[in-house]
């Protein structure tokens, strides 16, 4: 029989939100889970319930054979009996212990040598050499993370809860240290839980994903398709696609449908079990953008569109456009300058179909 | 100067001291971390000696300790011999006088540690007495050497609850207090004069160490 970490339990706050969650992650395998969702919605709630920091009113969490929780029996296993590994999102680390004093802290019942050893083996791991006597306040932010990764596993929990580990780094930083933590966690094989708001780690680090919104999970799939395929127009808008707009169905030809979004019309896959209206989500990374305007805007979802608004957002840039509906481009800042947008202008906009997702509506 | 007095001082205050450390962490740290619908009645009960007068705090001591009470009686048993006016007896009297003294620095400074370092520990598999040793004890270390100086510091000067749990018995419980008491009493304001000089000096210096050590921040 396969082990996994079984939940289905409701967390209530005084004069706030009510936080659910049931799902069931098999453990066996080292397969990473992302609890997806924006802030506030209960991620941290409900991995701090999992880890036995915070008591779920109702329902239950179990781990195999083992009850870690069940409300209605009053029975609560403290964070200590349940063997798993926690990175909290500003680290925690033990600000009077070295680098080596942290890594080394999780570690008991073993001999000093095989203590040693394993603190070494973790430090070349994370690329921790020459630091081991340092003071967390002496490392940086990435070095800071590492060190509390290595904390986490050093044990080799059954399970690993991240919250947001990432969240607290500079952007290069956080890029780097995703890929390397996606090895450490396979050379390791310890499944893990990752919280994150982040589009981009769920994507690089999550194998599955699990979608919550509203103090509930609302969607459970793998990340890339959970991402282009939300459930639901509210979904769409949390995991940040732009555009979302009522369409009304015309036609359906050869797996395609054609729609009439606003004044214009758009080819989009057919995802079946259409009805007369559905929700169009276009992502604005399948939206390009060109300076000529000539030509017919009817084929191939071209677009005539009037810029509205830009929002520069780091190296690319959010164009708000008026195409009949609103609709949102995500262009690269090289491409806007190169193109020298500016706003009021009427550009072509070019809406990849398979970058537009129908959410039927019932 | 009554040195003999000034020692018996020091052995009390130092006594104390180590009493309440043994007593008065268990009772901070759970007053720091408990959440007890009933914590606020044992946080007041700790604070009283701070406006109690020492005679009224001395004279319940007196009668607790008493051969009359059933406390008193039982203590006779354990001990061998009464405790009002004997050093056990004052002992008692000022760990329970000195008790906010350091029970009060202990409590906020285990209360200031960062409740996430204390769950980072739990989730590191660490039971409360490791955590407890490992962190909360090295990163409230100003707070707990507070306490332990000035619970050293107010025994050394006490004289209410002394001298109604103690009496004024040379060797046994005439603390420099009542010995400068008595030197005034007699008129010789020279022995009391170099007497409360000299406990104004040990009190002085010790609170100037406290607070300059308490500046150094071992673990930023």
């Amino acid at each position: 029989m396969s082990r996994s970490l079984d939940c289905d339990f409701e967390c209530r706050f005084k004069q706030g939100p009510v936080i659910r969650a049931a799902f069931a992650l098999p453990t066996e395998e080292a397969s990473v889970t992302v609890l997806f969702g924006p802030s506030g919605c209960g991620k941290t709630t409900v991995l701090r319930c999992l880890a036995g920091l915070e008591k779920p009113d109702t329902g239950f969490i179990r781990f195999g054979e083992e009850s870690w929780c069940e409300a209605a029996t009053q029975v609560h296993q403290p964070p200590q009996r349940r063997t798993l590994g926690f990175v909290f999102q500003d680290y925690a680390l033990f600000p009077n212990l070295s680098v080596a004093g942290n890594l080394a802290y999780p570690l008991v019942g073993i001999s000093k040598d095989e203590r040693h050893r394993r603190v070494s083996a973790m430090i070349a791991l994370l690329k921790l050499e020459g630091l081991e006597h340092r003071r967390p306040v002496e490392l940086s932010g990435g070095q800071q993370q590492r060190v509390a990764l290595g904390r986490a596993l050093i044990h080799r929990p059954r399970l690993l809860l991240m919250d947001e580990p990432l969240s607290a780094l500079d952007r290069p930083s956080q890029e780097s240290l995703r890929r390397e933590l996606r090895g450490i966690l396979r050379e390791m094989g310890i499944p893990a839980l990752l919280v994150t708001h982040d589009r981009n780690e769920a994507l690089m680090l999550g194998d599955r994903l699990l979608l919550m919104q509203d103090g509930g999970i609302q969607q459970d799939g793998l990340p890339a398709e959970v991402f282009t395929r939300p459930r639901t127009p509210e979904l769409a808008q949390a995991l940040g696609i732009g555009t979302v707009v009522r369409v009304r169905i015309l036609s359906r030809e050869n797996g395609l449908v054609r729609v009439a979004a606003g004044s214009v019309e758009l080819l989009a896959p057919d995802p079946g079990g259409l009805g007369e209206y559905a929700h169009a989500c276009i992502r604005g990374e399948g939206v390009a953008v060109e300076r000529e305007v000539h030509g017919d805007p009817t084929t191939r979802n071209r677009l005539r569109a009037k810029i509205v608004g830009m929002e520069p957002q780091g190296a690319l840039v959010r164009l708000h456009l008026d195409c009949g509906f609103s609709l949102e481009a995500l262009v690269t800042a090289w491409a806007c300058e190169d193109l020298n947008l500016r706003e009021g202008e009427t550009v072509m906009a070019m809406v990849k179909a398979t970058a537009i997702h129908l959410i039927p509506v019932w | 100067m009554d040195w003999q007095a000034l020692a018996l001082s020091l052995k009390l205050s130092f006594c104390t001291m180590v009493v309440l450390v043994v007593l008065g962490m268990p009772l901070a740290a759970w007053l720091a971390f408990s959440k007890r619908r009933w914590k606020p009645i044992v946080e007041a009960i700790v604070a009283l000696p701070l406006v109690l007068p020492p005679t009224v705090l001395g004279f319940y001591v007196l009668m607790a300790l008493g051969p009359s009470s059933p406390l008193g009686a039982c203590c006779e048993r354990i001990f061998g011999h009464r405790l009002p006016f004997t050093f056990s007896g004052l002992l008692i009297a000022s760990v329970l006088y000195s008790l906010p003294f350091a029970v009060q620095p202990f409590s906020a400074a285990f209360a200031s540690v960062d409740p996430r370092i204390l769950e980072a520990s739990a989730c590191s598999g660490a039971g409360p007495l490791k955590t407890f040793f490992r962190l909360i004890l090295p990163l409230s270390w100003a707070g707990v050497l507070t306490g332990l100086v000035l619970s050293f510091a107010h025994t050394l000067g006490e004289f209410g609850v002394v001298l109604m749990v103690g009496g004024n018995i040379p060797g046994a419980t005439r603390t420099v207090s009542i010995a400068i008491y008595d030197q005034v009493q007699s008129m010789d304001y020279g022995a009391a004069a170099r007497t409360s000089a000299l406990l104004l000096g040990v009190s002085f210096t010790v609170l100037v160490l406290t607070y300059s050590l308490r500046k150094v921040r071992l673990f930023p």
